[in-house]
């Protein structure tokens, strides 16, 4: 029978698609993955930018593990995540929770927190580093010294320059969260409100017990999308330091930076490559662990 | 004692008037269906009692406490939603005792409470589960459970069934009427299905543009409608209406219409001719429609009917059980 000659719908419409795809894996697979999976090759080797690539082994991760200014780089980055993702989750949640409240101004304060995010990060890292500037220049001093105050040393000291670089890095992810946040209260149901209020639960209850669970799944979005960004922070420390060195001494460099100087300034690309697939590796066990802990009985 | 009074009642979003002056008055322990066509108020109205709508004018009194300015936690009443707003990431348990523990009753009590409720509602095996793991029928008794456990003094309803399927909608159907029997609490209950406001109320309440239509038992409804709306609402299939020449309206339920050649010996009878144009068996009755002078009859016929679409038929009327109606649709 010729009938059955030729492809079947379903199969035509699978060449259709495959061929719209081609364009965007070609592009994937040239400029994303074949980089990626070089970065790997070249953690073994001591190539130097134009020099030949030697394999070495594993001496690239064996020095980086006995370099104390890596512990300090890697602590940083931590840090950056560890205090980054509490204090932007609570902060974009209690907005966006008493935002989606009111009525009135609803759409023009959103605007407000959502322009940070749109704003180029390296702008915004030099005015906050004027912000952070002794008297006459910094408003935070200004205002330290209006109240009687003692003067502040923000960038300038180890302590408190890390805290004062990640502010703004909160700051400008803050309006993408509190949008996330926004969309996923909107998406529960009233009626479990209502139920809920016919039923005599107080706001708490009804915080724990049905806001928050249901935001399950927002939640964990935020969370692996702003981990994420913590843990590659570059522009706010490289804009905001002295010649973007990450100090003063390493107390705000996070490990990008320590990539970038080692494979920019220092040539080791085999060194940078090395720490690149640290980065990677924690990136995707943290990626994986929270996907993980978010999943169980959700 | 629960008794509900609605006295001048009145609700309008900005200008438009969603309801304008209703007053009932609902009895303890009775069982009231609010029932009427989508847009008639009547989930507003139950709402404005359950505290979730303010009202714009009136006075509702639950017991005796007027609630007007009552939150809902505070009015003594449980309310079964139409999509059973049940937390999806609760078990059965969680979300039968969610209102206990707001309550905060002890655990002792609470289990107590919620075992006793799933012995009532046979939903003991179904505790851990979630409700994403129960039927629609399963989903249902939950969200009842959810309500008996606070022991109201008022239960409200909310088109609770007109999810399920039709099988489904008459089993549920009786277990709300056995649950009545059982608790013995006040039920306002709302639906847009005359069936379920036959078969569960003592007294119904037909609503229609935000204005009551008429209230009573429903053999009351059945019997004497006050006017066309009623008439055509209540019965399935819907009453027949023909009108004569001063505008006068003879209403004539299908039941009450037989094949000449087939009808019984009844008092006062009309004969008209007319033409079949569709033959629906049931099983055990057959329905017909047919046109008399461009108006359309539908008859219930009892049995299997034998005959051929577009074939002239005669119909006798039992006009003694026809109900009369002005041209405004009052019934005269």
């Amino acid at each position: 029978m010729s009938n059955n000659k030729g492809l079947t719908v379903g199969q035509k419409r699978a060449i259709w698609a495959w061929l719209f795809l081609v364009i965007p894996i070609v592009y994937f697979i040239i400029v994303r993955f074949y980089p990626t999976f070089d970065a790997f090759s070249m953690s073994f080797t001591d190539w130097n930018i134009i020099g030949e690539r030697n394999y070495i082994g594993f001496d690239n991760y064996v020095t980086l593990f006995n370099d104390p200014v890596f512990w300090v780089v890697l602590g940083n980055t931590f840090e950056y995540l560890l205090f980054g993702i509490p204090i932007s989750l609570l902060l974009s949640f209690t907005i966006a929770y008493y935002l989606d409240q009111i009525k009135f101004g609803h759409g023009l304060l959103r605007a407000c927190y959502f322009v940070p995010f749109l704003t180029t990060a390296v702008a915004m890292a030099w005015v906050w580093r004027w912000f952070y500037q002794p008297v006459p220049i910094g408003i935070f001093n200004l205002a330290l010294g209006e109240l009687g105050i003692l003067q502040m040393d923000f960038l300038r000291s180890t302590t408190q320059a890390l805290p004062a670089v990640l502010m703004p890095a909160i700051w400008a992810g803050l309006g993408f969260q509190i949008i996330i946040f926004l969309a996923g209260i909107r998406s529960i149901p009233d009626s479990y409100y209502e139920a809920a209020k016919i039923d005599g639960a107080g706001d708490r209850q009804i915080l724990w017990e049905i806001t928050l669970p249901q935001l399950r799944a927002t939640i964990t979005f935020i969370v692996i999308t702003s981990s994420i960004g913590f843990l590659r922070i570059f522009d706010q420390v490289y804009n905001m330091t002295q010649e973007g060195e990450g100090g003063p001494l390493n107390a705000t460099r996070p490990l990008v930076i320590h990539i970038y100087k080692s494979a920019f300034e220092d040539f080791e690309m085999g060194m940078a490559a090395a720490q690149t697939v640290v980065l990677f590796t924690i990136l995707m066990v943290i990626t994986l662990l929270q996907l993980k802990v978010m999943k169980k009985d959700g | 004692m629960a008794q509900v009074s609605l006295k001048n009642i009145k609700k309008s979003y900005d200008k438009t008037e969603i309801i304008g002056d209703l007053s009932v008055e609902i009895e303890d322990k009775e069982f009231v269906v609010l029932v009427g066509p989508s847009g008639c108020g009547k989930s507003t109205l139950l709402r404005m009692i359950a505290g979730l709508e303010d009202i714009t004018a009136g006075k509702i009194t639950i017991g005796e406490r007027v609630v007007n300015n009552m939150q809902p936690k505070d009015r003594n009443i449980a309310m079964v939603f139409q999509n059973y707003a049940l937390y999806p990431h609760m078990t059965v348990y969680k979300n039968i005792s969610f209102g206990l523990r707001a309550a905060k009753l002890s655990k002792a009590d609470i289990k107590k409470k919620v075992n006793e409720a799933a012995e009532i509602l046979e939903l003991t095996d179904l505790l851990d589960r979630k409700p994403a793991q129960l039927s629609g029928g399963q989903r249902q008794r939950v969200s009842m459970g959810r309500a008996i456990v606070r022991d109201p003094q008022v239960f409200l309803f909310d088109e609770p069934l007109s999810n399920l399927d039709a099988k489904l909608r008459a089993t549920m159907r009786a277990e709300i009427k056995k649950l009545h029997q059982t608790v013995k609490t006040t039920i306002i209950y709302v639906t847009h299905d005359q069936v379920e406001a036959m078969t569960l109320a003592d007294r119904i309440v037909i609503l229609k543009d935000g204005e009551i239509q008429q209230i009573g038992t429903p053999m009351d409804l059945y019997n004497k409608p006050v006017n066309k709306f009623v008439a055509s609402f209540i019965g399935s299939p819907e009453m027949n209406f023909i009108t004569n020449a001063d505008g006068i309206t003879l209403g004539i339920r299908p039941e009450d219409i037989y094949l000449a050649d087939n009808a019984p010996t009844l008092e006062k009878t009309r004969t008209i001719a007319a033409t079949l144009i569709l033959q629906e068996p049931m099983g055990a009755e057959t329905l017909l429609t047919a046109d008399y002078d461009g108006t359309t009859i539908t008859v219930k016929a009892p049995g299997t009917v034998n005959l051929a679409v577009g074939q002239a038929i005669r119909l006798l009327l039992n006009v003694g059980n026809g109900h009369l109606f002005d041209k405004e649709g009052i019934r005269v």
